[in-house]
């Protein structure tokens, strides 16, 4: 374990800490004394699938490809994590098999390391992924410097929100395709750990609030009768 | 002065600090400022400024959240874009809170994330309210409501007389002399309730309903005390104010024996009273809350009235009222008794929970100084109405018929407005 590491662990259980306490105060749901017309659950799940698709919301299906590529750069992101938590993990992640790898000798190796081939394609094609991904990041970010509406909007945070992710799923790209460098991975874990320390200032912990957004959109026109799963309409 | 302003400020932010339940805490951090609600507010279609931006409303209210209740906002303001509870701030929150949003919630269901936009316009509504900062048009409405008991203050002799002489043109409409508007009177099963500008401006819809009831033989009184569905307290944000309204029509239920209360045909009425109502007075209602279009459609499906779709012709089309359609479930009812009374309908497009508020909803037609940018957004409306071909638009709200009234002489619709009553009683 290096000091990239240890920094890393740390971001993440500041980070994991922060998120853990917005959850906390978002269980408890103010009581709504209303009779219901329709059924919450099935609004919530309307919430959580048919009414985030392009056919439904005119933020997807007017903004196209805004809407695309804001879906692109959040797997993207997604993957950028778990990719980072693995590495964190298994020493030898997602390197070729070298024959010395063994549990209880220091290092640890992923399962799929024991096929050179499928590990090569592998890693290229989270490469080529996570490059397309950074790129929607970008796209996004100049559409934020340059749209005038946006800019207006647009205060410090939502720039270095973008530029930290973008620039986190880049640093994954890169050592997607240069394993063996000595610099990509620290290089990767100091960005992780500077994203994972500012993800609690500022608007990245909507990865929080989003969900609870969703639920709480389903449920008020769930329980209304407005959004139903049924509703052929829909 | 200064000092009762800061004062009132602080009383602001304690209010907000009060109220940051998980709903609240949600709405505020969930915006990512992706812009792409704009193309969802008549506001920000017709005006084309990012300051009527859905996402620039709830940032005047977040910004503040976030320089008092955040970390980074406390330590780096400028990090987050927070605001001060300065003048500046809250003329900014005046002018666009109450003065370019509806509360329609149409940009709810398109936003990105989800975040509820409307009720964060209504926390910062509040907030305004505890500085004494809301409009005067609108708090003189709310004032009128709590002191008189109907926002328009009209006294109980006047209403009394309105409904004496509607009593007499029923009878000779309906060529039965012993058919009344029942008031004041007990045991009955239902109590109705009016928007204040039908005594006042639009009396025949009165006589309408009263014709309906006549011919579907229900039980029911209006009350001479308390008759007002409208609740603009709702809309200033004055919870307490709101509270009073809803409990005087439980109470006055309760007073003459009557299980259900009918909400008139008034969106916001009907949606304070059915879903916001029973949340101010902390508890579930002793009576039950039918709006006037799910009963009349209900006389239909019964049996109880039986219109003749043959008395009318011309083409019609529904406008949605936001508070009734998007926000309190009432969707098809409406549909379904256009279609028995009418036999040519048109959709408009979009329409149902999709549809585009008239404009004079969220307080917009109580306050006058905002006008000219009403009747501006009011033209998408009026393009909607216009591409259906329609002479007669339906809408079961008073409020959205005095806007659809205006926007069809600003816009020279040439079309009629009614209410769902007016139409079943045409049609029977």
């Amino acid at each position: 374990m290096t000091i990239f590491h240890w920094l890393l662990i740390a971001a993440l259980v500041f980070c994991f800490v922060s998120c853990l306490r917005w959850f906390l105060k978002l269980i408890k749901q103010p009581k709504d004394y209303a009779d219901p017309k329709g059924s919450v659950a099935d609004g919530v799940t309307f919430s959580c699938t048919k009414a985030m698709l392009p056919t439904h919301k005119e933020s997807a299906y007017l903004h196209l490809p805004t809407y695309i590529a804001g879906i692109i750069y959040h797997i993207g992101t997604f993957t950028s994590i778990i990719l980072l938590l693995l590495q964190l993990i298994f020493t030898n992640f997602m390197l070729p098999y070298t024959g010395n790898c063994e549990m209880g000798d220091g290092t640890s190796c992923f399962i799929f390391s024991s096929n050179w081939t499928f590990v090569v394609y592998l890693r290229l094609f989270f490469a080529v992924a996570l490059a397309v991904s950074s790129l929607c990041g970008v796209a996004i970010l100049i559409k934020r410097f340059t749209n005038k509406e946006l800019k207006a909007l647009s205060n410090i945070d939502d720039y270095l929100s973008n530029i930290f992710v973008t620039l986190f799923q880049m640093f994954s790209a890169i050592v997607m395709v240069a394993p063996y460098s000595t610099w990509t991975q620290p290089a990767l874990f100091i960005m992780g750990t500077i994203l994972f320390i500012y993800m609690p200032l500022g608007k990245l912990r909507h990865v929080i609030y989003f969900l609870s957004a969703r639920y709480q959109l389903g449920a008020f026109y769930g329980k209304r009768g407005v959004w139903s799963m049924k509703n052929k309409k829909h | 002065m200064q000092e009762d302003l800061t004062e009132r400020k602080q009383k602001a932010l304690d209010f907000l600090n009060s109220h940051l339940n998980a709903k609240l805490i949600t709405a505020l951090n969930s915006c990512v400022h992706c812009g792409l609600c704009g193309t969802s507010c008549q506001y920000y279609i017709a005006l084309k400024e990012e300051k009527y931006m859905p996402a620039a409303k709830v940032d005047l209210v977040a910004g503040i959240y976030r320089r008092y209740h955040t970390f980074a906002g406390k330590v780096f303001p400028k990090l987050t874009g927070t605001h001060e509870l300065d003048d500046e701030t809250i003329d900014k929150m005046v002018d666009t809170l109450f003065g370019a949003c509806t509360m329609c919630g149409r940009c709810v269901a398109h936003c990105s994330v989800g975040v509820d936009i409307p009720f964060v316009v209504r926390t910062g509504r509040m907030m305004l309210q505890q500085m004494g900062l809301v409009p005067k048009s609108i708090q003189s409405t709310v004032d009128a409501a709590l002191n008189t008991g109907n926002n328009m203050a009209i006294s109980k002799q006047d209403f009394i007389d309105t409904i004496t002489w509607l009593n007499d043109d029923l009878q000779y409409e309906v060529n039965d002399d012993n058919a009344t508007i029942p008031l004041n009177q007990s045991g009955v099963k239902m109590l109705y309730t009016v928007n204040p500008r039908e005594p006042k401006f639009f009396p025949l819809s009165i006589s309408a309903i009263a014709k309906v009831f006549y011919l579907a033989k229900e039980s029911w009184t209006l009350s001479t005390d308390y008759y007002d569905i409208t609740n603009y307290a709702y809309f200033v944000g004055d919870e307490e104010g709101a509270r009073v309204i809803t409990e005087r029509l439980v109470n006055e239920a309760i007073k003459y024996g009557a299980d259900t209360i009918i909400l008139g045909e008034c969106g916001h009425g009907s949606r304070a009273m059915r879903w916001e109502g029973p949340n101010w007075m902390k508890e579930k209602y002793p009576v039950k809350t039918i709006t006037a279009v799910e009963l009349l459609a209900q006389y239909i499906r019964d049996g109880r009235i039986k219109p003749d779709k043959t008395k009318i012709t011309d083409l019609v089309t529904i406008h949605d009222p936001c508070n009734l359609v998007r926000n309190g479930g009432v969707i098809e009812e409406q549909r379904y008794i256009v279609n028995a009374c009418c036999s040519n309908f048109v959709e408009m497009n979009p329409n149902r929970e999709d549809n585009f508020c008239c404009g004079g909803g969220g307080g917009q037609l109580a306050m006058s100084e905002y006008n000219e940018r009403r009747m501006k957004i009011g033209k998408i409306k009026a393009d909607q109405i216009r591409a259906t071909g329609a002479k007669i638009v339906v809408t079961p709200c008073h409020n959205c018929v005095d806007q659809l009234n205006s926007i069809n002489l600003e816009y020279k619709l040439g079309v009629t407005i009614k209410t769902i009553a007016e139409i079943v009683a045409d049609a029977l």
